[in-house]
């Protein structure tokens, strides 16, 4: 093969959009007339202008630009039209893979181009795809299963492999050849793919695998992923599910061992069901299990089964609502009730110290503490939680909300001198926001807003789930955020200037409500005439009306962040929205910002963290269910689920029973613009409490 | 608190080994000769590895983290608290040199740069710092980064082991910057990278060419794309263009092979990447996130005899 200078290359680019374009142009230019010397090449040529050529003609083939950015989406685009592509591209890609094969890259693109002649083109470059399939099975890719899902899927789509090159037998010599952690994932992407799902965590249940049942490879591939799990000891439910449907393909009596024994991280409503008839005897031994698996939530969630089938058993739904109330009436209970209600007892003696060691601290759970620490029954001489008294009642103080807010206030109060009068004003305005949080029980206009537009979508029945709808308007609201906060420069400026000239007072919460108030306009107006739609439209509509809503609350946190001038990156943006959705919709004894205030001071072991931020770790642990151990993005996940359910799901099922009617457009406009008023003055007090505890506290150091 | 070593591998032979069977090139990192079946065994030298002992003479030891992420928020303390740990663990493995690749700072803070500074100057530690999209505010202008760390490019000689220290963020003129980033307003982070020609040409007179020296270029973004995350169905970040490779990814890729670059660490996306090669011979790691927790990672890059490297991966206990 010769090795020429490649004539009429343009020159390397040097990161400009425009060095770019004339690649483009060049490499549309050269597939038009044919001239293609570069295709000649030595594909271990020294002139790096030549990978760039092949790369080039490779997107343009795509119809994509040739920059760095394109060459994953121009790879797949290549593999699933690789049976059809012109000699050029084809030879382009050979020398390109050959060259990278040489070389060792181990990126997106490259894992798609040698899986495209592993592949579809097994038969057309034979040598290269020997090559391919050696190197899909030994090199350390660079992958996640975001891209092992789409390329699984893709392989399945195109052309259904065979033996020997099954993506089975791809999992299976990675095995053999000691990658487990790379044959893992493999399995996991062929698993996720098979059953249309994107991560693992939605493999919650036998249905989500359903959908996997009718591939042919299913069966191995489950089996042996099933065995890793065992073999690793995961305890995740995804692990649980793929195991369980390992053992119901085929008599595999280790796992079921496994599925039998091992003590998995069980979401809420299925540790209630298991122990709804159970009895305490049985308690007592999934709860030492538990513990002695090392898994105190799940511990916790089992002594709360325990207690909410005593005091308020489940009819239907999510058991979340009756573990709360179960609390509630138990810290109201006559004492004698409690004394003859023994499985009750037992229940409370193992949760107490649960709550403490979980630091799950929400007043519903201080008042339970509490009330054991005032029983003699419980805590006095003789009694089972004689030992732990002393704890639970570090547990009841250090989560007062009284202290939390006290402590505030003893910042604040030595910082008049630090303080304009605007700042001051601003200061008790916090004070008095924060106070009436913690300290008011009534029911807030957001509650309601938020209990008649789900009243509205949960009515259907499955067919539109409110904490679904939710979590897809708060991805995406979170994730491409700043589009749906629009350009907030000139505001930026605006709050700037009035900062330097008034400091952080109320003149800013002033300019926050003022710029706030086509949210409310807007939303109420749409929500307005969402409501007014006919009965068959309004269900969907239900759907986009709390859409608006969170798109609306959104652009107004956006606008309180910009004019307190908060730190803006995505992470922050994303925690400070969720702690203003948190606050603005929680009015039960201040459960919200009790667990903002306790969070950061002293958060749990298995706190959630999202991108190194521990967040809310109450009302995200309130529903956790799955381990903290997952990849970040998942994690990440969990953040946006969590909020999502806060927002959602809890609420429609406590309130699903009670129906607020709808009484038309001008009900649902008032409600929609109430909720984002609650939403932002969350934020505005919350920005305020920030700003000025940064600025006392900057000043006293 | 310790260190725990998750996975080492060895990486030694070059573009150019062909099989021992048959003759015939074959692919780096197979484990059986795809020609004709000859047993090559593992390029990757994967072995267990006691981090308390001593490197063999001539040896040296760099250690990589990245994307700190200090912050003024108890979430900022928190990794705070984390990259103290990791100071203190590091200073017990023996440790040559650490590197930072940037993203320090939540946003652009004397005060934080000035912690940072701190801290890495009592760690006992010798260390090198680059900036990332996080710690400047305008690309390619001074500010409380530089003030702080001082001015880039530059190089530094630690022993047998050149450091090219760049701010990839100096080469991104304003109209370049992708379309989320041109039309927001409040986001000020800006996200993509570029170098520029003008940046490398100001490092090149600093090179020198010692034997048996190893080149590492550190700097804070992406030279080749890294793996998509799915923002929702059908839309993943590369859409968004927020976590892009670097602009000029080609031309510093080049560079990097023109000058016997052996080793590039980088940060930027928030993901521990496996190591990825360039050029055949160009180790280049993604250290992620070293704060993020539960389990904080870093790598540890051993470069031994001859053309050997050893990387490490370490999780904080």
């Amino acid at each position: 093969m010769s090795v020429r200078p490649p004539p009429n290359l343009p020159s390397f680019p040097d990161g400009s959009e425009a060095s770019f374009d004339r690649w483009t142009k060049w490499a549309k230019g050269a597939l038009a007339k044919g001239q293609l010397e570069v295709l000649d090449s030595d594909p271990m040529a020294t002139d790096e202008r030549l990978p760039l050529a092949w790369r080039a003609l490779i997107a343009a083939a795509a119809d994509l630009k040739a920059t760095p950015d394109s060459t994953y989406r121009a790879a797949q685009r290549f593999f699933l039209a690789a049976r059809e592509v012109p000699g050029p591209i084809l030879r382009s890609a050979e020398l390109l893979l050959e060259r990278s094969l040489r070389q060792g890259s181990t990126t997106p693109d490259v894992l798609y181009l040698t899986a495209a002649f592993a592949w579809p083109l097994q038969h057309v470059s034979p040598r290269l795809s020997r090559h391919a399939w050696a190197y899909l099975i030994d090199a350390p890719w660079q992958t996640s299963s975001v891209v092992l899902t789409d390329l699984v899927a893709d392989v399945s789509r195109s052309s259904p492999p065979t033996a020997p090159r099954r993506l089975y037998d791809l999992a299976t010599q990675r095995l053999e050849h000691g990658q487990t952690e790379s044959a893992i994932e493999l399995l996991e992407g062929m698993v996720l793919a098979w059953a249309s799902k994107e991560s693992l965590a939605e493999l919650d249940s036998p249905q989500a695998l359903k959908q996997a049942l009718a591939v042919p490879d299913l069966e191995p591939s489950l089996t042996r992923l099933a065995q890793l799990y065992a073999e690793r000891g995961d305890v995740q439910i995804h692990a649980r599910e793929v195991i369980r449907r390992a053992v119901e393909l085929g008599d595999r009596p280790e796992l079921r061992e496994v599925l039998e024994h091992r003590v998995w991280d069980r979401p809420l409503l299925e540790t209630y069901q298991q122990l709804k008839d159970a009895t305490v005897a049985t308690f007592e031994a999934q709860l030492k299990a538990a513990l002695d698996a090392g898994q105190p939530h799940h511990a916790r969630r089992l002594a709360e089964s325990l207690l909410a089938r005593q005091l308020d058993r489940l009819v239907l739904g999510d058991p979340q609502a009756n573990v709360e109330k179960s609390l509630k009436l138990f810290a109201e209970a006559p004492i004698q009730r409690l004394a003859d209600n023994r499985e009750a007892r037992v229940a409370a003696e193992q949760l107490a110290p649960l709550y403490s060691r979980t630091n799950y601290a929400t007043q519903l759970t201080r008042d339970f503490a509490r009330r054991l620490v005032m029983e003699p029954l419980f805590t006095g001489r003789g009694s089972a939680l004689e030992h732990s008294r002393g704890e639970l009642e570090s547990f009841i103080n250090t989560n007062d909300p009284y202290h939390l807010l006290m402590k505030q206030e003893r910042e604040f109060a030595g910082a008049d001198a630090l303080l304009n009068d605007d700042e001051r004003r601003a200061r008790d305005s916090v004070s008095a926001w924060w106070s009436k949080k913690a300290f008011t029980q009534d029911r807030s206009i957001a509650e309601a807003a938020m209990s008649a537009i789900t009243t509205r979508v949960a009515v259907v029945g499955d067919l539109l789930k409110v904490q679904d709808v939710c979590e897809a308007a708060l991805r995406t609201a979170f994730h491409v955020s700043t589009q749906y906060a629009g350009d907030l420069e000139a505001l930026g400026a605006r709050a700037r200037a009035l900062r330097a000239e008034r400091g952080l007072g109320e003149s800013l919460a002033q300019l926050a409500r003022e710029v706030t108030n086509l949210e409310l306009l807007g939303a109420a107006a749409a929500s307005g005439l969402l409501g007014a739609l006919p009965p068959g439209v309004s269900l969907l509509a239900g759907a986009a009306d709390l859409g608006v809503l969170l798109f609306a609350s959104f652009r107004a946190i956006a606008r309180v962040a910009t004019i307190y001038g908060l730190d803006t990156s995505p992470e922050q943006s994303q925690a400070f929205a969720a702690d203003a959705f948190s606050l603005g919709v929680s009015s039960s004894g201040g459960e919200g910002m009790l667990a903002y205030l306790s969070g950061p001071k002293e958060p749990p072991p298995q706190a959630i963290t999202v991108g190194g931020v521990s967040y809310g770790p109450q009302w995200l642990v309130a529903h956790l269910w799955t381990s903290t151990s997952q990849a970040p993005r998942i994690v990440a996940e969990q953040l946006i689920t969590n909020t999502a359910r806060l927002l959602g799901l809890s609420l429609t099922k406590r309130q699903i029973v009670k129906i607020v009617p709808i009484g038309g457009a001008i009900v649902n406009g008032l409600t929609a613009a109430g909720f984002i008023k609650d939403i932002r003055e969350a934020a505005i007090h919350l920005a305020s409490r920030d700003v000025l505890l940064r600025k006392v506290r900057g000043a006293s150091r | 608190m310790s260190l725990r070593v998750l996975q080492t591998a060895t990486y030694a032979r070059g573009t150019d080994d062909a099989c021992p069977g048959c003759g015939e090139p074959v692919p780096r990192y197979v484990r059986v000769c795809p020609e004709c079946g000859f047993s090559l065994g593992t390029s990757l030298g994967e072995g267990p590895l006691e981090l308390t002992a001593p490197l063999p003479t001539g040896g040296f030891r760099l250690a990589h983290l990245s994307d700190l992420h200090l912050a003024d928020t108890p979430q900022g303390q928190e990794r705070l608290a984390v990259f103290e740990r990791w100071l203190g663990a590091l200073a017990r493995c023996h440790v040559d040199g650490l590197v930072v690749t940037g993203d320090l700072s939540e946003v652009p803070d004397r005060t934080r740069f000035r912690m940072a500074w701190v801290l890495l100057r009592d760690s006992g530690l010798r260390w090198a710092v680059i900036p990332g999209n996080h710690d400047v505010e305008i690309p390619g202008k001074p500010g409380a980064f530089s003030e702080v760390f001082g001015e880039y490019p530059r190089v530094e000689r630690w022993g047998r082991v050149e450091l090219v220290l760049l701010d990839s963020n100096a080469g991104l003129a304003v109209e370049d910057r992708g379309t989320l980033e041109g039309s927001m307003g409040w986001l000020k982070c800006f996200t993509e990278g570029r170098v520029g020609q003008e940046q490398l040409g100001r490092v090149e007179p600093q090179l020198r060419e010692v034997a048996g020296q190893a080149r590492v270029l550190l700097l804070h973004h992406h030279l080749s794309p890294q793996h998509a995350e799915r923002l929702v169905p059908l839309v993943d970040d590369t859409v968004l263009g927020t976590m892009g490779v670097l602009k000029d990814a080609d031309a510093v890729r080049c560079w990097a092979m023109e000058h016997h670059v052996a080793l590039v660490l980088h940060g930027h996306k928030h993901a521990m990447l496996r190591t990825g090669m360039l050029g055949g011979e160009i180790l280049v790691l993604n250290g992620g996130s070293s704060t993020q927790p539960p389990r904080p990672r870093a790598r540890l890059v051993d470069f031994l005899e001859g053309n050997h490297r050893r990387v490490v991966e370490v999780e904080l206990t």
